[in-house]
């Protein structure tokens, strides 16, 4: 009984359906999706940092249409969030990662510090859940249709108003 | 016959097998798992904000730090935020041996992996076999970088110790070796009846699961989901040299293991094609000096043995980060334990949980020196104590 693929043998090595791709250094493939974005949010501003890095900035309230349509329509993997405490508000940075072309989009939208509150992506995947809960409780973005808003990191007893990487601005 | 109630058993905070502090909470109905909650927070370290009281060249050693198995994934990663936030390239030589180093962690880190898996299921033998076969990788890390694990070779620009011509024909003998012992293990692994019988079917992850859970690594891979960061987002040598990325679409354990020792044996296929490269390069060119601190901000990514590894660096011009982001991919890929333990038997619960390899950090090896720096056990010592001691508890020889 054995269940080794037939080719291991031959060639030293089990392969996938997918080995080196074509379209991964294409100037058309790029163009395609830069094209795709900006027809589906043309108020958003694109900023090309590097051929692999880009970085959108966009209008708090769209966020789940656009995250839906980088993850659903585009077929990006949810890399991780970033938010930052800055002078001029809370800026979230969502990495996305279109991994057919080895591309990350960075979606950037900034809350004000007197009312952080943006929209809860967990209705998109439930792979956002432990971020949100992660800013909730160390920079107190509070994030709407996030139902389980359980410490994830803290102590469960650290006080709700206690949110470390908050930053003294003044 | 009266109606089963849902009982909660608890694994954890200290796991009672992975020397990890996390807590499951299983809910059973008799057998079978019906729910599960994970509660993380017991290891959280903080060092994004460490690294913001860092400058960048203190940056790489700290995040090191991270985790023991994973030494070089994290500066991996890290590194290459930094020079993506300060475009900066780096040498060829630097390039390939940034790749001999990560493969060499890969392999060790699997066979780790598999050994643990072994041992979770009671079957030591494999704990044994692979743990063996792990020594010599941990030999060659020393060889290269002077320590078996937090290697301390990467900087910003570059990496910090060359390897000379000479040291690259034993290496190559070292990988022919292990090569072969790599053969004898995967097929030993992947035809025994036992590991057939305990692993297939066992937690498994679908394909749509793994991708709205944004899973990846091999726990990803063995699901179907082909994204290797090495293949996709091409860095250090990975573009230069001929190897296969392994995706499998069973998505249970088995395919998480098989997917684990086919990837060492790629591993040892990347290294060898580095060692080669490197004859034909000019020594001592490993590190193009960063000069200015970045201004800008940078994503780098590494596939670790788990998953993609990912740092993110917010620069402003000074010598310390304004912003320092770091995600392991347990964090992506121990979620999805949420629905891969889902209706199955609370016996199979163990492994399953342990199938995304959540990482941990490991540190083996005893030396004892007297205060003047002599070796006061040798191997030998060693084993004779240990003979000695089973004896005296009536163990036998």
């Amino acid at each position: 009984m054995t269940d080794i693929p037939q080719n291991l043998e031959k060639d030293g090595a089990y392969t996938g359906d997918t080995g080196f791709s074509p379209k991964r250094d294409s100037d058309v493939e790029f163009k395609k999706v830069e094209k795709q974005c900006l027809e589906f949010y043309p108020k958003g501003e694109l900023t090309k940092l590097r051929k692999r890095r880009w970085y959108w900035e966009i209008e708090t309230k769209d966020i789940i249409n656009v995250a839906d349509f980088c993850f659903n329509k585009l077929g990006c993997r949810f890399s991780i969030a970033s938010g930052t405490d800055t002078p001029r508000g809370f800026t979230i940075l969502y990495h996305f990662s279109l991994d057919r072309i080895g591309l990350i989009i960075n979606i950037r939208v900034t809350l004000p510090h007197d009312n952080p509150e943006v929209d809860s992506l967990t209705s998109l995947g439930r792979g956002f859940e432990w971020i949100e809960r992660e800013m909730l409780e160390l920079l107190g973005i509070k994030f709407k249709g996030l139902d389980d808003t359980r410490h994830l990191l803290l102590p469960e007893d650290s006080p709700p108003d206690y949110h470390p990487l908050r930053r003294p601005h003044g | 016959m009266a109606e089963l109630e849902p009982r909660v058993i608890p694994i954890g905070p200290f796991h009672p097998l992975q020397e990890e502090a996390e807590y499951f909470k299983l809910t059973v109905e008799g057998e079978k798992v019906i729910h599960l909650d994970i509660q993380l927070g017991y290891m959280h370290r903080g060092h994004g904000k460490i690294c913001e009281g860092k400058t960048y060249d203190q940056i790489p050693f700290v995040v090191e730090r991270i985790c023991g198995i994973c030494s070089t994934s994290h500066p991996f990663a890290c590194v290459q935020a930094i020079e993506d936030a300060a475009n900066i390239e780096i040498p060829p030589r630097a390039a390939y041996i940034r790749s001999i180093v990560g493969e060499l962690e890969r392999i060790h880190s699997h066979l780790l992996w598999l050994g643990l898996a072994g041992h979770f299921l009671g079957y030591n033998t494999v704990w044994m076999w692979a743990w063996k076969y792990r020594e010599p990788v941990l030999e060659m890390c020393e060889v290269i970088t002077g320590n078996r694990n937090h290697y301390a070779m990467f900087k910003p620009g570059g990496v910090r110790r060359d390897i000379e011509e000479g040291m690259i024909p034993p290496l190559l003998q070292v990988l022919d070796k292990l090569d072969k012992k790599l053969w004898m293990l995967t097929k030993a692994v992947l035809d025994d009846p036992v590991l057939h019988a305990r692993l297939e079917g066992v937690g498994i992850l679908t394909k749509e699961k793994a991708i709205e859970y944004s899973t990846e690594g091999p726990t990803g891979r063995a699901s179907g989901v082909a994204i290797d960061v090495r293949k996709d987002d091409p860095h250090a040598a990975y573009d230069w040299i001929e190897w296969e990325e392994i995706v499998l679409t069973e998505g249970d354990v088995f395919a998480k293991a098989k997917v684990r020792l086919l990837e060492c044996l790629e591993s040892t296929k990347i290294i060898r094609q580095c060692l080669e490269k490197l004859k034909g390069l000019p020594e001592g060119d490993i590190d193009a000096k960063m000069t200015d601190p970045p201004d800008d901000e940078g994503v780098g990514r590494y596939e670790a043995p788990r998953g993609e590894v990912f740092h993110y660096v917010k620069g402003n011009g000074s010598m310390y980060p304004e912003r320092y982001k770091i995600r392991a991919p347990s964090y992506m890929n121990i979620k999805s334990n949420e629905v891969a333990v889902l209706g199955g038997s609370v016996a199979d619960a163990a492994i399953t949980l342990a199938a995304v390899d959540p990482c941990y950090c490991c540190t083996e090896r005893i030396a004892a020196f007297d205060t003047k720096g002599k070796l006061l056990h040798t191997w030998d010592d060693l084993v004779r104590l240990s003979r000695e001691k089973t004896a005296k508890m009536g163990g036998g020889s």
